[in-house]
C-alpha cells in the first residue's frame, strides 16, 4: 500500500511541470486541482490555471486570496469577468509555460466541451511536459459503469488534443461516503481505466468523511485529501435528510410527524 | 435505491423522467443550462422529445401545446428567461393546463447576474403574468427534496390542470448531493379534456380567450375554487423546534439552511429558537404562522435572498400579533450563518461579538 501524505507530488507529476485534471464534470477536478496547487506550492514556487469555462459556481478563482496568501499564483479572469458566465480566459498560461520555475496545475472544465480548450496550448504544453489526468468519479450518472467510463473519458482525452497518462480515482458520496462506497467505486474505476489501456494515477479520499480508514489500493497511490467548495452553510453538510414520506410535511398533519 | 451524487440541476431532469415526463422544451440560460443538457441526453434514450426552442417564448408556448395534447412536460429557466414565459404561463393558467416549470432563481432585476437569489417570491406566488390566477409554488431546500417535488409537480399540476413552478436558486441547481429517487410509477392520470383527435367524440378546445364579459368571470370563479382548494389539500412546510421558541426564523429554500446552521449557533448562546419553513410558497403555510403564540415568541426574523419579500407574507399572516422582522442579502450575496447570529442577537438586545 502506498499512502501519499496530502501535500505530496504524486509519482506521476514528478518528471512533469504541468498537472493537467480533466473528465466529466462533477467528478471532483476543481477539489483535487485545488489540492495538487497546495501540494505544488509546497514544493517550489506555484499557479493554479483555472480553464474551467463550463460551471458558473464552484470555481478554484474563487480561491484566488488564499491562494495568494500561501504565495501560488492564480491565472484566471479577473474582476467583472470573474463571475461572467462567458468563456473568457486569461492569457497568463502562455507566460506561465514559458517561466521553468514554474509548476502548474490545470483545472478544465468538465466533459469534452471544457477539455476542448486544452487543445488550443497543446504545442505549448508538448514542449514543457505534462501529466492530463482524468478524474472519474463512478457515483456520478453517465460513468457508473466500466463501459461508460471508457466512452466518456475516451472523448475527454479525443477533445483535447493530449495523451492521458492516467486516470485519478474519486469514488465518493461527499458526507455519505463510506469505505464500501470508496472501494465498489474504485473496483468499477479500475475496469474502465484498464478498457482505456490507462494506468490509475491515484486513488483520492477524504478523511473528513472516512475517519482513520484509509484504502489499501495495492500500487495505486492512496491520496488523501481536503475539500474547499463548501456551500454557503457548510457546517450542516452532514445533516442530510434521506428520503422520507413527504406526508408528514402537509400543513395540518399531526404535530408528531411534522418537522424533525 | 442506490445513491448516486448529483448536480441539483441533474436531478430535477432525471426527477422529471422518472415522473413520466417525456417532452422538455427550454432555452438555455445561466445557473440551470445542466436540466436542458441533461433532458438533451436523456430523453432520446427514453423515447421523449427535447426541442431547444428558438427563445424563451417559443419553449413556453410548445409547452402550451404539448400539456393541451395530454402529456407530461416541463421546462426550465432562470429569472429573465422566466419573465420572457410570463405571457405564456397566464395562457396556459388560462386554459387550465398542467405544466412543470422550474426557476432556478439568479440576482436581478434586468439581466442582472448569475449568482443564486429568491428575488423571483413575488413574480412566483402572485402568478407572475397578467390575470386572475396563481401558480402553485414548490421550494425545495436540497438536491434531494428537489427531486421529490419535482415528481410531486407534476402529480400536482395533473390534480389542479394548473402550472406549477419549482421555484430553486443557483445554489440548489448548481451544487452536488448524493440522492436517491423514489421508487413509484408515475400517476398518470386521464385526460379527456385533451386534444388527442376526436375520433368518435365531439372536437376539444383548448384556449384561454373568454369574450363574453360573464363567462370570462364563471371561469375565473372556478379558477379561485381551485386555489382555495391547493389551500386546504396542498400547503406543505417544515417546522423545526417551534414550542418554547422565543424567536422563530422564517426562511425557505437556501437560505433556511444558512438558518439551521445559525440555529446551532444561538443554541449554544441559549437562544430558543425555531424555524418555519414553506415549502409551498403558494398556497403559504398561512396556518403555521397563524399558529405562533405571541406571549412566547418575542419576534419572527424573515431570512431571504433578497430585500424583503417572502416577509410581507408572514406579516400578512401574523395580522400584527407578533413583531416581524427581515434580514437579507440580495444580488446573488448569500447570507452566512454569523450574520444571521448577529442579526438575532442584536434584535434580542444582546450582546454581538464582533
Amino acid at each position: 500500500m502506498t499512502l501519499l501524505k496530502k501535500t505530496e507530488i504524486l509519482p506521476l507529476e514528478r518528471e512533469r511541470r504541468v498537472t493537467i485534471l480533466a473528465g466529466p464534470y462533477g467528478s471532483g477536478k476543481t477539489e483535487i486541482a485545488i489540492n495538487r496547487a497546495y501540494a505544488a506550492g509546497r514544493a517550489g514556487r506555484a499557479a493554479i490555471v483555472d480553464l474551467d469555462i463550463v460551471n458558473p459556481y464552484f470555481r478554484s478563482r474563487e480561491l484566488r486570496e488564499e491562494f495568494e496568501r500561501k504565495g501560488i499564483q492564480v491565472a484566471a479572469p479577473r474582476g467583472h469577468l470573474a463571475q461572467a458566465d462567458l468563456p473568457a480566459l486569461t492569457g497568463d498560461m502562455e507566460r506561465l509555460l514559458a517561466d521553468p520555475e514554474v509548476r502548474i496545475v490545470v483545472d478544465v472544465g468538465g466533459d469534452p466541451a471544457g477539455a476542448r480548450l486544452l487543445g488550443s496550448y497543446a504545442p505549448s504544453l508538448e514542449k514543457v511536459g505534462y501529466a492530463l489526468f482524468l478524474v472519474v468519479n463512478p457515483n456520478r450518472p453517465f460513468v457508473s459503469t466500466p463501459e461508460e467510463i471508457e466512452t466518456a473519458l475516451g472523448e475527454i482525452e479525443g477533445a483535447s488534443k493530449l495523451r492521458a497518462t492516467a486516470v485519478l480515482s474519486n469514488p465518493h458520496l461527499i458526507q455519505l461516503t463510506t469505505p464500501q462506497v470508496v472501494e465498489e467505486g474504485h473496483q468499477i474505476v479500475l475496469a474502465g481505466a484498464a478498457r482505456l489501456g490507462l494506468p490509475l494515477g491515484g486513488l483520492f479520499f477524504v478523511p473528513e468523511f472516512l475517519g482513520s480508514w484509509v484504502p489499501d489500493c495495492g500500487d495505486v497511490p492512496a491520496v488523501p485529501m481536503d475539500r474547499f467548495m463548501l456551500p454557503p452553510w457548510f457546517e450542516d453538510i452532514r445533516r442530510f435528510a434521506p428520503y422520507r414520506d413527504r406526508r408528514s410535511l402537509m400543513e395540518g398533519a399531526p404535530p408528531e410527524n411534522k418537522g424533525e | 435505491m442506490t445513491r448516486v451524487l448529483m448536480k441539483g440541476a441533474e436531478a430535477v431532469g432525471e426527477a422529471a423522467i422518472k415522473a413520466g415526463c417525456r417532452h422538455f422544451f427550454g432555452y438555455p440560460i445561466t445557473p440551470q443550462n445542466e436540466i436542458p443538457e441533461y433532458m438533451s441526453r436523456r430523453l432520446p434514450q427514453v423515447g421523449g422529445t427535447y426541442v431547444q426552442g428558438e427563445s424563451e417564448v417559443a419553449s413556453i408556448n410548445m409547452l402550451f401545446g404539448c400539456a393541451g395534447a395530454g402529456v407530461r412536460v416541463m421546462t426550465s429557466s432562470s429569472s429573465p428567461g422566466i419573465s420572457l414565459m410570463q405571457e405564456g404561463i397566464s395562457y396556459i393558467a388560462g386554459a387550465e393546463l398542467p405544466v412543470v416549470v422550474i426557476n432556478m432563481v439568479r440576482g436581478g432585476p434586468g439581466l442582472g447576474g448569475i449568482q443564486p437569489a429568491q428575488s423571483d417570491y413575488f413574480q412566483a406566488t402572485r402568478g407572475g403574468g397578467h390575470g386572475d390566477y396563481y401558480t402553485m409554488v414548490l421550494a425545495p431546500s436540497t438536491v434531494q427534496e428537489a427531486v421529490e417535488l419535482v415528481m410531486d409537480a407534476f402529480d400536482l399540476a395533473d390534480k389542479y390542470r394548473n402550472p406549477v413552478l419549482v421555484l430553486g436558486d443557483g445554489i440548489i441547481g448548481q451544487m452536488m448531493e448524493p440522492v436517491e429517487f423514489p421508487e413509484r410509477e408515475p400517476a398518470l392520470v386521464d385526460k379527456p379534456w385533451a386534444t388527442t383527435g376526436c375520433k368518435g367524440r365531439e372536437p376539444n378546445i383548448v384556449k384561454s380567450l373568454l369574450l363574453d364579459p360573464y363567462e370570462l368571470e364563471e371561469h375565473n370563479r372556478k379558477l379561485q375554487q381551485k386555489y382555495e382548494r391547493m389551500k386546504r389539500e396542498d400547503v406543505r412546510v417544515e417546522t423545526v423546534d417551534l414550542d418554547g421558541a422565543e424567536v422563530v426564523l422564517c426562511a425557505y429554500g437556501t437560505t433556511s439552511r444558512v438558518c439551521r446552521t445559525a440555529m446551532e449557533r444561538l443554541r449554544e448562546k441559549g437562544v430558543k429558537v425555531g424555524l418555519v419553513r414553506p415549502i409551498t410558497l403558494f398556497p403559504f403555510p398561512e396556518k403555521t404562522i397563524q399558529s405562533l403564540d405571541p406571549k412566547k415568541v418575542k419576534f419572527i426574523l424573515t431570512v431571504e435572498m433578497s430585500l424583503g419579500q417572502m416577509v410581507q407574507d408572514v406579516k400578512l399572516y401574523t395580522e400584527g400579533r407578533i413583531p416581524v422582522h427581515f434580514f437579507g442579502r440580495t444580488g446573488g450575496v448569500v447570507p452566512t450563518p454569523q450574520e444571521v447570529v448577529r442579526e438575532v442577537l442584536k434584535r434580542l438586545g444582546k450582546e454581538v461579538e464582533k
